[in-house]
């Protein structure tokens, strides 16, 4: 099944512990759950760093959209951002 | 369905071993100390022990599973504890101690048994836990398991799952950070009555909690328990035989082991909350013919704190949305209509999973909670493990 990259916050936290290697050097860092809008209950996770959001703006169904945003030479992660946000 | 056993099986003897960050001693000593005390508590020789029941898994992913070091489970008592020919035991995959508990009962009953231990040790070396995962590629590659769809993103444990559920529910019904303070405070004011709590002699002002630092929003550090290593050890046996030991017996009245279908670990939305910690509290009233307004104090699991108040709700001591209002006004302190956590919950006694809570019922219930004493306590009940992960629970009666 094809999806549209399109979804809603669920849910949002900051993370100020470093917990795993890859994070610690840039703490604090935003974990985002969000909702795809094809199906009730279809969450994927996303991160962000902390000058990307501002937790004010936050709110449970705030349109969301992906960006494929490469990680290194090899790897690229769906992230979610507010939909209209520069990626 | 209500339970056929209830009153048939008791809680006898209670043994504790010290409660200590960063032990020096393997874990193998506590769990003797603490079965030592449990039978020195009922006066049971060892040798008449033919029962064993544990839930002995470590308590955070990752751990290594040595036993004696890292957990006890019934191999190393059988091989190092148990002078006695052990005829049933049991350990547990799931359901907390609390499941291991009702099911000692059961084999008592049955006759499976006729003197049985039950134990929960626990084992927090220094250093981080949760998994911890680089995103460097070769580690997403490895990432095979359910990480595979978090760890990448940097949420990485339970108390991030914690921290978003947590967060929907603060939307929703607007708790204040001095609401939020309320357990906390509650639990460590408890814990100064009570020798067995690790923070005793520490308290705790509002202050401290409002300026705790932050582990994952809205979770502070002093939202979440303290991992420690400890073994707490019950005795069991039948209401029949429990008559010939020291100390007066606190009866077993029902279970709930909710096995509902178990909504995967993110699914951390309010309404899986509200879906598998009402099953359970549901199973446990039924099962015992008993009702929240029964209970003369509740101890209620509070790895992170938000479960005991999801707890509060799902058990229905109030509605959905209540609980952080319903905990003010000493509520929920000694001397309150709800006594919760009256011996420092596991934000303040220590990380024993729900072994310490149910301690505390057994000690509450047969008049031997000293300071903390609930004044004519005759119900207690237990809920184990979060509810955003179903749990378990208890409800130990002082009559039969």
């Amino acid at each position: 099944m094809q999806v549209s990259g399109r979804a809603t916050l669920v849910s949002w936290t900051r993370v100020h512990q470093p917990f795993g290697a890859g994070f610690d050097h840039c703490l604090p860092y935003f974990v985002l759950l969000v909702e795809l809008v094809e199906q009730p209950c279809l969450y994927m996770v996303s991160d962000a760093a902390d000058d990307e959001l501002d937790a004010e703006n936050l709110r449970a169904g705030l349109p969301m959209q992906v960006a494929f945003l490469p990680l290194d030479e090899q790897w690229t992660l769906p992230q979610f951002r507010p939909a209209g946000a520069r990626p | 369905m209500s339970w056929q056993g209830r009153g048939k099986a008791a809680i006898v003897g209670v043994g504790f071993s010290p409660i200590e960050r960063h032990a020096a001693q393997p874990l193998g000593m506590f769990a003797d100390r603490a079965i030592a005390d449990a039978l020195e508590d009922c006066g049971l020789p060892a040798a008449e022990i033919d029962g064993l029941a544990t839930y002995p898994s470590a308590p955070y992913a990752g751990a290594r599973q040595r036993e004696g070091e890292d957990v006890i489970g019934c191999e190393y008592v059988i091989s190092n504890l148990c002078p006695g020919d052990v005829r049933w035991y049991a350990d547990l995959n799931g359901g907390m101690v609390t499941a291991a508990i009702a099911e000692a009962a059961i084999a008592l009953i049955s006759g499976a048994c006729r003197y049985a231990l039950v134990w929960r040790a626990m084992h927090h070396p220094a250093g981080r836990y949760g998994v911890s995962r680089d995103t460097s590629a070769t580690a997403m590659r490895q990432a095979d398991d359910d990480s595979q769809f978090s760890a990448p993103w940097g949420c990485t444990g339970p108390v991030m799952w914690h921290a978003l559920a947590l967060r929907r529910y603060i939307e929703r019904y607007h708790p204040t950070r001095e609401q939020m303070a309320t357990l906390p405070l509650n639990s460590r004011r408890h814990a100064q009555l009570n020798d067995h709590a690790f923070f005793r002699g520490k308290p705790m002002e509002l202050n401290d909690y409002l300026s705790a630092r932050m582990i994952a929003e809205p979770l502070s550090l002093l939202d979440c328990d303290v991992p420690v290593q400890a073994c707490v050890a019950f005795v069991m046996t039948t209401a029949e035989r429990a008559k010939d030991l020291k100390q007066k017996p606190a009866y077993l009245a029902g279970f709930a082991t909710n096995a509902s279908r178990r909504p995967p670990l993110l699914h951390s939305a309010l309404v899986d909350h509200y879906a598998a910690g009402t099953e359970t509290a549901s199973q446990l009233w039924k099962a015992t013919r008993m009702s929240a307004c029964e209970m003369s104090a509740a101890m209620l699991y509070d790895g992170f704190a938000p479960s005991a108040m999801y707890w509060l709700e799902c058990a229905g001591f109030c509605g959905p949305g209540e609980a952080y209002a319903f905990a003010q006004d000493g509520r929920i302190a000694l001397g309150g209509a709800l006594p919760v956590n009256t011996f420092g919950g596991s934000l303040s006694q220590g990380r024993l999973h729900g072994m310490g809570h149910a301690a505390e019922a057994v000690l509450q219930v047969t008049g031997r909670a000293g300071a903390r004493q609930v004044p004519d306590a005759n119900a207690v009940c237990v809920f184990a493990g979060s509810p955003m992960m179903r749990g378990s629970g208890i409800i130990i009666t002082r009559d039969p």
